[in-house]
């Protein structure tokens, strides 16, 4: 077994010995949780709740909503779901605890590094008005979500993204966070081979994982990331810094956006759309298109929609929008994507969804490594193929 | 099972005090000095025999839920 280790860099909080050991545990915890224990729902469902369901209503459950109902009621089912919301909040308190602790050293070197010679740059907005979606939402549990800003320089939610996705995701997205924006890139080149894009965005960038991907796979280009928090911003920008990554960070809403029109060739939204309202979804579509030259892609990465899913696995993958935070998980993936990119001005013609190269692909570019894929119950956490929907303007 | 949990983390605290009481005789005598206790870190081999380890102590934590399990799916 391979320990797979979070790559180090200016602003990456460190562990002490207890702090590693608490992070360790409770990582082999929730993926002992999920791999061994919640799959058994499965026996719950097929030899209690279905032929329950059926002699009382004469036919199968319609979609994942009758057999929440019913599973929500079941013991197992109840003892498992608290076992994962319990260990998911565990996990960020053990995280969150280490930064706190260090959290003055963090923001005086995030400091130093944006007030020195850079590459690239960081740009808050004083006046920046957060969405709600994002100011009353700790998505997936993170203590503050993607809005808190605790202090003067604050870094804390960036931090928080950084090494608590980190174990949250057992290490798949790659040493340097970067798996989704790597195999983005794959997937750019496979669906638009012609396209070499020299100035590229990525909306929702959060601590700059993906960022590093794109700007590793697209050395050459301009390359600009947004998200609305200013602490996640600040951190992503002294970790990119650190590194040498060329990237210029901005505090904006994706929804309206302040680039000027048709001023870049690829635009990315990289698992972004699910942490946004469906309101939202329609208008970042509007802004892509808007910001997009001709010819330009804007490819979006997601889970991978529930229609043709059956209902028992839509059920499974719903887990996030009722028990961690993820209001919008379930509709973004009832989402027809389609008809939102041509709601956006984009033709039809052009737009394409599906599998496309996922993290472990995107590894294996820089490492010899075969990292094993567990499937796991409830979202995914690395492995196997990603999804991806994209249109061409 | 409230009492049953508290008197648990009392012993465990109490676990922490004895290990800090030999933590501080040891770097007191330079055995073992606090800063290369707090700085170890382990190389792959002891990463992964300590990992075992912990997957055989959550094993035995979750036995009863996995006997559970089994049933379930024997039914």
């Amino acid at each position: 077994m391979v320990a797979l280790k979070q790559e180090p860099h200016a602003v990456l909080p460190s562990a002490t010995l207890d702090e590693a050991a608490r992070q360790a545990f409770i990582n082999q915890l929730g993926k002992h949780v999920l791999n061994d224990i919640t799959p058994g729902n499965k026996a719950v469902y097929d030899k209690h709740v279905l032929p329950a369901f059926q002699q009382t209503h004469e036919r199968a459950p319609a979609d994942r909503h009758e057999i929440r109902k019913e599973m929500v009621r079941q013991p197992y089912y109840q003892m498992t779901s608290s076992f994962q919301r319990t260990i998911q909040e565990m996990m960020w308190n053990a995280v969150d605890e280490s930064i706190q602790r260090q959290l003055p050293d963090l923001i005086d070197v995030a400091q130093n590094i944006a007030r020195g010679k850079t590459t690239g740059s960081l740009t808050l907005d004083p006046n920046f008005e957060m969405p709600g979606y994002i100011k009353h939402n700790d998505n997936h549990a993170t203590p503050g979500g993607y809005s808190a800003d605790l202090l003067p320089g604050d870094v804390t939610a960036g931090a928080l993204y950084d090494r608590g996705a980190f174990i949250y995701t057992q290490g798949l997205f790659g040493p340097r966070m970067d798996g989704i924006g790597k195999a983005a890139a794959m997937m750019v080149s496979r669906v638009r081979p012609d396209l070499k894009p020299k100035k590229i965005l990525e909306i929702g960038c959060t601590a700059g994982g993906s960022t590093g991907g794109l700007a590793i796979m697209f050395p050459e280009a301009d390359l600009h990331a947004i998200d609305v928090g200013a602490a996640l911003l600040r951190y992503a920008h002294a970790r990119a810094e650190s590194w040498g990554l060329p990237i210029h960070f901005h505090q904006m809403n994706a929804e309206h956006m302040s680039f000027a029109d048709e001023s870049f060739d690829l635009v990315c939204c990289l698992a972004t759309l699910h942490e946004t309202s469906r309101n939202a979804t329609f208008n970042i579509f509007k802004e892509a298109f808007r910001a997009l030259r001709p010819g330009g892609l804007f490819l979006c990465s997601e889970l991978p929609p529930y229609k043709g899913v059956d209902p028992w696995n839509q059920f499974v993958r719903d887990w996030d929008t009722y028990n961690n935070n993820e209001p919008f998980w379930g509709g973004v993936h009832d989402l027809e994507l389609k008809d939102v990119a041509v709601a956006a001005g984009f033709d039809p013609a052009k737009y394409f969804e599906g599998n496309g190269p996922g993290v472990a692909q995107a590894n294996a570019l820089t490492s010899a490594v075969e990292v094993e894929n567990k499937k796991f119950m409830g979202s995914t956490r690395g492995g196997g193929q990603a999804w991806y929907a994209g249109v061409s303007k | 099972m409230h009492a049953m949990i508290l008197a648990l983390a009392t012993e465990v605290s109490v676990l922490f005090d004895r290990f800090d009481a030999m933590e501080r005789i040891l770097n007191a005598k330079g055995v073992l000095t606090r800063t290369d206790l707090e700085s170890w870190q382990p190389d792959t081999d002891a990463e992964d025999d300590r990992a075992s380890k912990r997957d055989a102590l959550i094993r035995r934590l979750f036995r009863s839920t996995h006997e559970a399990r089994v049933k379930l799916e024997k039914e």
